[in-house]
């Protein structure tokens, strides 16, 4: 029978541990932070890009969506009938001012935090 | 506590803090370096899967999800980027073929490695065989970590590792035996 002959795992972790480590180019930090920096602002104008693109949907689809719903009901429910030009909306001042004032409140606190956040690691 | 201020790096980054970037470089490049230079023969080439490596791992920073350790993760992506690219680029590797493993011709006492034979040695090893041996013996990464770096299975690494080790064998007892005759 043949033997079954091989490195034992101590002789090749002894010898890996004589194996420098490669030294990487100097220019290589500098060529990948540059990178790196391309694809920051790549990345930020896709988010915006992405942020409007959103925008723009929501508000469409506030507008679009009750318009589809009305017409789908008119043409599809027998003896549904409605239209937008009978709508009268009574705004209650109150009500709006005070939700104005909570979103206010909620981007303050978000800002806040944000800069208390970067404060923090710009001190470490 | 090297892996606090790892994750401190990733948070920071994260934050928005590219220059906290530098350090994760700093730390784990020579090191992924090192093992697709022993992959991917031309130094350039290596650099450039390097780049990409730490490329992928800052675009990816938002999917760290801080639970596993920083360093397998990183190592997932330099491994899945090497192999991928060595296939994209189609840069070649020889396999050392199943037959050798029927050579038992060496002399336990004379398995002496020298690093040139090593090195050497290393070069007639897959890409995924470069990848688990140079991580588990020089950057010292348990089996467990390798499992989750390669997705493979415990044993099925353990049994990797055990015909590695019997591939690099043949191998060095070759190129001593060319060597002397």
């Amino acid at each position: 029978m043949k033997e079954d002959r091989t490195i034992s795992d101590n002789q090749l972790r002894k010898a890996f541990k004589e194996f420098p480590l490669e030294n990487l180019s100097p220019g290589f930090m500098e060529d990948l932070m540059s990178k790196i920096e391309k694809e920051t602002v790549s990345q930020r104008r896709t988010k915006k890009l992405i942020a409007f693109l959103q925008i723009i949907a929501g508000i469409a689809s506030i507008i679009l969506l009750p318009v589809l719903a009305v017409y789908l009901c008119n043409r599809f429910i027998p003896g549904f009938s409605f239209s937008f030009s009978n709508l009268k909306i009574n705004f209650d001042i109150n009500s709006v001012l005070i939700g104005l004032a909570i979103l206010l409140l909620l981007i303050i606190d978000s800002l806040h935090k944000r800069h208390e956040y970067k404060r923090q690691f710009k001190n470490e | 506590m090297e892996n606090v201020s790892d994750l401190l790096c990733v948070q920071r980054v994260k934050a928005g803090d590219i220059q906290a970037f530098t350090l994760i470089v700093e730390k784990y490049g020579e090191m992924v370096f090192t093992i697709v230079r022993k992959i991917v023969e031309n130094r350039e080439d290596a650099e450039d899967i390097t780049q990409e490596v730490f490329i992928k791992v800052f675009k990816s920073l938002d999917k760290f999800r801080e639970e596993s350790e920083f360093a397998t993760w990183l190592y997932r992506i330099a491994y899945n980027t090497t192999i991928s690219e060595l296939r994209k680029k189609k840069l070649y590797y020889v396999p050392v073929e199943d037959n050798l493993l029927v050579d038992n011709n060496i002399d336990e006492e004379e398995i002496e490695i020298k690093l040139q034979y090593l090195e050497k040695a290393l070069k007639k090893l897959s890409p995924d065989e470069i990848f688990l041996v140079t991580l588990h013996y020089m950057d010292e990464q348990s089996i467990e970590n390798i499992s989750k770096i390669s997705d493979l299975s415990v044993s099925n690494i353990k049994v990797k590792l055990h015909r590695i080790r019997k591939k690099l064998a043949i191998e060095i007892s070759k190129l001593r035996n060319d060597e002397r005759g």
